[in-house]
């Protein structure tokens, strides 16, 4: 019925291209700043791969597949058949937490770059993730949470397509005495705006708490919400940038930038990317990161660096199994 | 001259105006403006008014005047004529010229010419009549004027105060007023005046004025041939304040003919309050309104309480619920004086003794100073209530906290079953600070520790002095030293403290809380120092919005004074145990 309608539509595909942007903006604009009460907290889906890492969390768009299941839904389209991941990551000078991901995706109807598309994406996807957290608090005692994730990903044309998560998260002291379920939800849409190396991204996060803390006298809920925006560019020389903002309680909570460039291909991948955080104090974050291909097998490893007074700095390591070995 | 006599003539002079002048002065055909003159006068030789000066305008219609004549009488009833005047003029007279004459003259009290050899005239109303002349035909008589000559003040027979030297002015059923009576044989309501001041005894031996008072001009009575007047007093001073004391009434009578004024005194004691009830025993003197619950060990034979008043108690009654004491369950007891009577009162035979039920029994005492005052009316009655109490309180409990501590303030709370009851702290049982429970039976103290390792309890003491068993022993060390005491899980509660024990002195530890993300929510600066520094985070962003639950990090930068910086990452869990 949609192919119908676009049929009887005036508009010619170039026009209406260049009509999303108009549409999408339209679409936040009713939707509002996503209704936000608390900042903070964990029980979610955190970014696994290490590409994510290297590129600052600027690395939703351009189809980037499986590892998108934790920031853009709507870019899973960029599976080709399936693919399985896994992601660890360790904080420097910050003993006692680690996260570790494990993930794996399906996608059916792929389709090749036609002519003045250059991402090659699915029309259905579907991806499983699980994660683990693991801390040791301040006090010597444990904490722990695992998170379980479904997203699911639709592209009607070439230029177009939708995604949503759903999270389950559910966790708490070590010792029993506290414990906490949570469910997210993020819907994800990304398109070609404008021009065929452009990308637009937009994606919604919803995150819900439902505790039993221990001396708690009921159980306590909790929300947060966010949104997020983002534009990528394939540019000449085997470079591509993506540009994100994020917006919480109204206002832009932080930026960031990402590059990749590909010297040698699919072979060898390095990013680099800037983090900006400015809700409280303004803080710069800087990121690199290479991947590594060979064959099905990719490789990826990601740093972001964090000044002495900040959290303390990420290590992160990813590896990827793509079913076609493209 | 007495004062009913005076009247007469006074009335009778202004009769006179009224009727029998009025048309000569209105037919003649020159004037008199004024006069001026002093209607009393003493020609004592007091130098004080021993003359009476007169001064006047003539005026005359068409010719000069060329005679202004003075007379000077002492009825009025027979008022001269004038023709009679113009055949015999009276002897003073001021020889004049011109249309107006502007005349003084000033009379010594003396008849005829008024001249030093002539006899003082006596006491008394005197009318003065003024005659113009003004050519042959003409002749005018202007309305009289009424002099008094009075060489004798007001005399003061007697001066009394009404209804006791003692004024309670605030005591139910007593007179709210004093009255300062004085009688007198000649005092003149028209031409006499009398007042009054208050004076108040400072103390040193001397008076200081509070307050003037005036002649109640309502109040007239005649006793023994005397004229009876008063001065009312409602026992407050210039600033309308009731201040209990000696007070000094000085009385002075005067009059307007300059005669010296005669002045009397009475003293009165102005007493506006109840005497003071205090039970001695209990620790001192205590007022009433009170209860007090005792252990049956600790009851008294008897209750002893003290009365006392300035001017003297008159009379202390005592009841045990309700029941007047009889004389013998009340004795007074051989240390007291007039100003503070010392009371035994007998308890219940067999109170408090093995067998008898623990109830209470109340008190009221109330007494009467010896001007009238009684504390019951004025000060409220003087209550006691005694409960004897043998039971010993529930055993109270503790709430556990971490069993380490870095820094020795810690707060302790518990629990009891019983509200308003005393919680002793012990540290292996030695006393170490108390406490009294609130309406929910909790309870909470800080308190210092020891290095080392030791044993707290709670014992429950209530106000009979039973004490409980103590408390199940709640065990906390104490290691000073550097060290960070930061709880795993945060709960956001009032007692809830990162310590921080530095190595070295520091200039500020700051904590910062940022997102698992690396977002910074919150940035806190220590309290303490120079080694031992403690904060407090209530859980929310620095835009005062509740953080998420889960897990947070927290990094602790120290700046020693040295210079020096240092940083330490912690994790930590946000279990917000209310919303």
């Amino acid at each position: 019925m949609s192919e119908r309608w676009w049929r009887l539509s005036a508009l010619r595909p170039r026009a209406r291209r260049q009509a999303l942007p108009l549409l999408v903006a339209l679409l936040c604009a009713c939707a509002g700043p996503a209704a936000a009460e608390s900042p903070g907290g964990s029980f979610r889906l955190w970014p696994a791969s290490a590409r994510e890492l290297a590129m600052a969390d600027a690395a939703t768009l351009l189809a980037p597949g499986l590892e998108s299941l934790g920031s853009q839904p709507a870019s899973l389209v960029g599976i080709d058949r399936w693919e399985a991941g896994l992601g660890l990551q360790r904080p420097q000078e910050l003993t006692g937490l680690g996260l570790a991901s494990l993930a794996f995706g399906a996608a059916t109807g792929r389709r090749l770059p036609g002519p003045g598309e250059r991402t090659p994406t699915s029309r259905q996807a579907v991806a499983l993730g699980f994660q683990q957290l693991g801390a040791e608090l301040a006090d010597g005692s444990g904490w722990g949470e695992w998170t379980a994730a479904l997203g699911l990903a639709w592209s009607p044309q070439r230029w177009l397509s939708v995604g949503a998560r759903g999270d389950y998260s559910r966790g708490g002291s070590e010792d029993g005495r506290d414990e906490g379920s949570a469910r997210a939800l993020a819907l994800g849409l990304r398109a070609v705006a404008l021009h065929p190396a452009l990308e637009f991204g937009w994606v919604a996060s919803d995150v819900h708490q439902r505790f039993a803390w221990d001396a708690a006298p009921e159980q306590q809920r909790r929300r947060a919400s966010s949104q997020t925006f983002a534009l990528a560019a394939r540019l000449p020389g085997a470079l591509s940038a993506e540009l994100q903002g994020r917006w919480r309680f109204r206002s832009l909570e932080r930026a960031a930038l990402g590059l990749e460039w590909q010297p040698l291909g699919p072979t060898l991948a390095l990013r680099g990317g800037l983090l900006v955080h400015r809700r409280v104090e303004t803080s710069w974050s800087p990121a690199f990161g290479a991947g590594f291909a060979r064959g099905a097998l990719r490789l990826d490893y990601g740093f972001r660096f964090e000044r002495a007074e900040g959290p303390g700095s990420q290590h992160r390591l990813s590896l990827r199994w793509i079913g076609d070995g493209r | 001259m007495s004062p009913p006599i005076k009247r007469t003539a006074f009335g009778s002079a202004l009769a006179l105006l009224l009727s029998g002048w009025a048309p000569l002065g209105l037919a003649a055909p020159a004037f008199v403006t004024g006069p001026f003159y002093a209607r009393a006068f003493s020609p004592n030789g007091d130098g004080s008014r021993d003359s009476c000066p007169i001064e006047f305008l003539a005026t005359g219609a068409s010719a000069p005047l060329d005679l202004i004549q003075l007379g000077i009488y002492a009825d009025t009833a027979v008022p001269p004529h004038p023709d009679s005047l113009r055949a015999a003029p009276p002897p003073l007279s001021l020889e004049t010229q011109g249309l107006r004459t502007q005349a003084e003259y000033l009379w010594q009290g003396r008849a005829g010419d008024d001249g030093p050899g002539q006899a003082l005239l006596p006491d008394g109303f005197y009318y003065l009549h003024i005659l113009l002349r003004e050519g042959a035909d003409s002749l005018w008589l202007a309305t009289p004027i009424q002099l008094e000559l009075n060489t004798a003040g007001p005399t003061l027979a007697a001066l009394a105060l009404e209804p006791s030297p003692f004024f309670t002015p605030l005591q139910d059923g007593a007179s709210p007023l004093l009255q300062l009576l004085f009688s007198s044989a000649d005092f003149d309501t028209l031409t006499d005046g009398a007042s009054a001041s208050v004076h108040r005894a400072d103390g040193a031996g001397g008076w200081l004025e509070v307050a003037e008072l005036e002649r109640d001009p309502d109040y007239f009575d005649v006793a023994g041939g005397l004229g009876r007047f008063r001065l009312l007093w409602d026992g407050r001073d210039a600033q309308e304040l009731i201040v209990d004391g000696s007070y000094r009434l000085r009385l002075t009578l005067g009059d307007d003919a300059g005669n010296p004024a005669v002045t009397g005194s009475a003293d009165c004691n102005l007493d506006a309050r109840a005497p003071t009830i205090g039970l001695v025993d209990f620790g001192g003197p205590v007022a009433g309104g009170q209860s007090f619950i005792l252990h049956p060990d600790s009851l008294p034979d008897s209750l002893v309480v003290q009365v006392s008043d300035r001017n003297g108690v008159a009379l202390c009654v005592g009841f045990r619920d309700a029941a007047a004491l009889s004389s013998e369950d009340s004795r007074l007891l051989p240390q007291s004086s007039p100003e503070a009577q010392f009371i035994s009162f007998r308890l219940p035979e067999g109170w408090g003794e093995a067998g008898d039920p623990l109830d209470s029994h109340h008190f009221t005492i109330d007494a009467i100073d010896l001007p009238g005052n009684r504390k019951s009316a004025l000060g409220g009655p003087f209550n006691l209530t005694l409960t004897l109490d043998g039971e010993a309180p529930p055993v109270p409990t503790l709430d556990p906290i971490a069993g380490e501590h870095i820094q020795p303030v810690v707060t302790l709370s518990g629990h009891c079953a019983e509200i308003a009851v005393g919680i002793e702290l012990a540290q292996d049982g030695v006393l170490a600070g108390s406490a009294v429970t609130d309406i929910g039976g909790r309870f909470s103290l800080p308190v210092v520790l020891s290095p080392g390792s030791h044993v707290w309890t709670a014992t429950a003491v209530d106000a009979a002095g039973n004490r409980s068993a103590p408390s199940t022993g709640l065990a906390l060390r104490y290691t000073p030293g550097p060290a960070l005491g930061i709880p795993g899980r945060l709960r956001g509660e009032a007692d809830e403290t990162i310590r921080i024990n530095t190595r070295a002195p520091a200039r500020s530890v700051s904590l910062r809380f940022y997102t698992l993300e690396g977002e910074l929510l919150r940035q806190l600066d220590a309290q303490g120092g120079p080694d031992q520094f403690s904060a407090r985070w209530d859980l929310r962003d620095a835009g005062g919005r509740a953080v998420m639950d889960g897990l947070c990090v927290l990094n602790l930068e120290i700046v020693y004074a040295s210079g020096e910086r240092e940083h330490e990452r912690k994790v930590v869990a946000v279990v917000r145990s209310a919303p």
